[in-house]
């Protein structure tokens, strides 16, 4: 049994404990306290299940905020225990268990025909992409065991990340339209659960096949994750430089290598870079005056993964030996961790906001409505002359006191017509 | 991997240990307290569909069931000390007498 067997059956054997408890108990607090280490070991089961969010709120909100409530009202009513009078419904009981073993064998019978569990879950299957970077190959289709994953792919063309099912496949590439039989086995691969891969075709004539990793957590903002692949077959080996703003070398200037120098196929070590615009090279690793792309127009989108490929194409009508570099530029945003506060606040605030209204609104209702609930009826404003508060006497009152002499006098009252005069000694 | 068949097999034991809870407890709180059980276990199963499709809408769900959950909680709290001052008993029994 792996460990997370072993955790579940412990978890779940101590949540239905404390909810047999809850029922059995005869202190209210005491079936309060046993609910709400129900409510913990749910939360323990939301957290096997990637939903880290929620195990949160159900500890914040109902562990904490709710029973609070409960144990809260229990104590105010003084209600721990009822007194025992004859129950009125005698049928009850025997009824109820009833009903309830009818429910669990119906419950039990759905979930054994239903076969809920045929399935791998969505959450943990692999992604894979295509890249054509195959400069003599034309628009073609690329299929994984016989499962089109590219359709009618040009050259510089990328597919989207698609979730396939994990396990080992082999991967053709065939022209637009043709029979996967009459294609080109490129190679196999494997697929593990959680795994973003991306695959490449690359290299003159026959093409090659590479699979390269890739990693789409989140990063922290203002920085994206480069991988660097050669896919040029120009040269032996080429590097990728840092220039400096002109984009061009000079004498003195010490090269600067942003990822080592790469062979033929070869791909970097993921890294990670400050996002925004980066004044990179591509130059031959054995001479790094000959440069092959400058890349000018390349910005580095924050927070993204980005795959910069650099690929041969043909040039039409010089012949077929020259091949000009390209860059192929891969970039996929970073997938929000499943079940955690990003990806639950990023449906909720565009498919759901309605929903979302409505409820703030009913939290808002069930607000007055339990202040509207718990007020006494019977306190009511005593009819009759509404009786004034004096607060206190007015300075200048307590100074004629004091002074025997009204200092006001002379000046014009502010006193309003309804206010009354005051009055110097008190009474 | 758990498979979801036990969250769910889990899930049900624990609705259907609220629905007892429901039926054969005579106070009121504690009535009220199975209901929160029973809205526990549909969460567990809301929860453990979602991973197994792997879209978060059941989570999304699963928040808003909270948040009704915490609103009728205020309401039902506040309705049975309504009725504790009135009657000097939270016993449903006692209850089904409507009258005064």
């Amino acid at each position: 049994m792996s460990i997370e067997v072993i955790l579940f059956v412990v978890v779940g054997a101590v949540s239905i404990a404390a909810a047999a408890m809850m029922l059995l108990s005869e202190n209210a607090v005491h079936s309060a306290l046993f609910l709400i280490l129900n409510f913990f070991c749910v939360a323990l089961l939301y957290l096997m299940l990637e939903a880290s969010f929620l195990a949160l709120v159900q500890i914040a909100v109902y562990a904490g905020a709710i029973m609070v409530l409960f144990l809260f009202v229990i104590m105010l009513l003084g209600a721990e225990k009822l007194a025992k009078p004859d129950r009125e419904f005698k049928w009850m009981p025997p009824l109820a268990l009833a009903l309830v073993l009818a429910l669990l064998i119906a419950g039990s019978l759905a979930l054994i025909q239903g076969e809920v569990d045929t399935r791998e879950p969505v959450a943990d299957q692999p992604m894979l992409r295509v890249i054509h970077a195959a400069p003599d190959f034309g628009p073609a289709d690329v299929y994984l065991n016989n499962d089109l994953v590219g359709d009618g792919l040009g050259f510089r063309s990328i597919t989207d990340y698609e979730r396939v099912e994990s396990g080992s496949y082999n991967v053709v590439i065939a022209d637009a339209g043709d029979d996967p039989a009459a294609g080109i086995p490129l190679g196999t691969i494997t697929l593990e659960p959680g795994e973003a891969r991306t695959v490449i075709a690359y290299g003159e004539l026959i093409p090659s096949l590479a699979v390269l990793d890739d990693d789409l957590s989140t990063l922290p903002a203002r920085e994206t994750r480069v991988t660097v692949f050669n896919a040029y077959t120009g040269l032996p080996a080429v590097a990728l430089i840092n220039t400096g703003s002109n984009f061009e070398l000079d004498e003195s200037q010490e090269v600067v290598n942003v990822v080592e120098p790469l062979a033929q196929g070869e791909a970097s070590e993921m890294d990670i870079f400050g996002a925004g615009s980066q004044t990179w090279a591509f130059v031959n690793a054995d001479n790094p005056n000959q440069f092959l792309l400058r890349l000018r127009d390349l910005s580095l989108e924050r927070n993204t993964s980005q795959f910069l490929i650099l690929a041969g194409e043909r040039e039409v009508g010089s012949g077929d030996e020259a091949l000009r570099p390209v860059l192929v530029e891969a970039g996929s945003g970073t997938v929000p961790q499943f079940g955690g506060p990003a990806s639950i606040g990023g449906i909720l605030f565009v498919e759901y906001v309605l929903p979302f209204q409505l409820v703030a609104i009913l939290l808002l209702v069930a607000m007055v409505g339990a202040i509207v609930l718990t007020q006494r009826i019977d306190v009511k404003p005593k009819p009759g002359r509404p009786t004034r508060r004096k607060v206190s006497r007015p300075l200048t009152s307590v100074v004629a006191a004091q002074t025997g002499s009204d200092v006001m006098e002379g000046q014009p009252r502010l006193s309003g017509p309804d206010s009354e005069q005051p009055e110097a000694n008190g009474d | 991997m758990v498979p979801t068949e036990a969250y769910i097999i889990l899930s049900l034991v624990l609705f259907v240990m609220g629905t007892m809870g429901v039926l054969l407890r005579r106070n009121a709180i504690l009535v009220f307290m199975s209901v929160e059980l029973m809205l526990n276990a549909a969460n567990l199963a809301l929860v453990a569909f979602a991973r197994q499709w792997g879209t978060m809408d059941g989570q999304v769900f699963v928040f808003f069931v909270i948040t009704v959950a915490a609103a009728e909680v205020a309401i039902g709290l506040a309705l049975i000390v309504a009725i504790f001052r009135s009657k000097q008993s939270i016993n449903i029994d006692a209850l089904h007498q409507m009258e005064g």
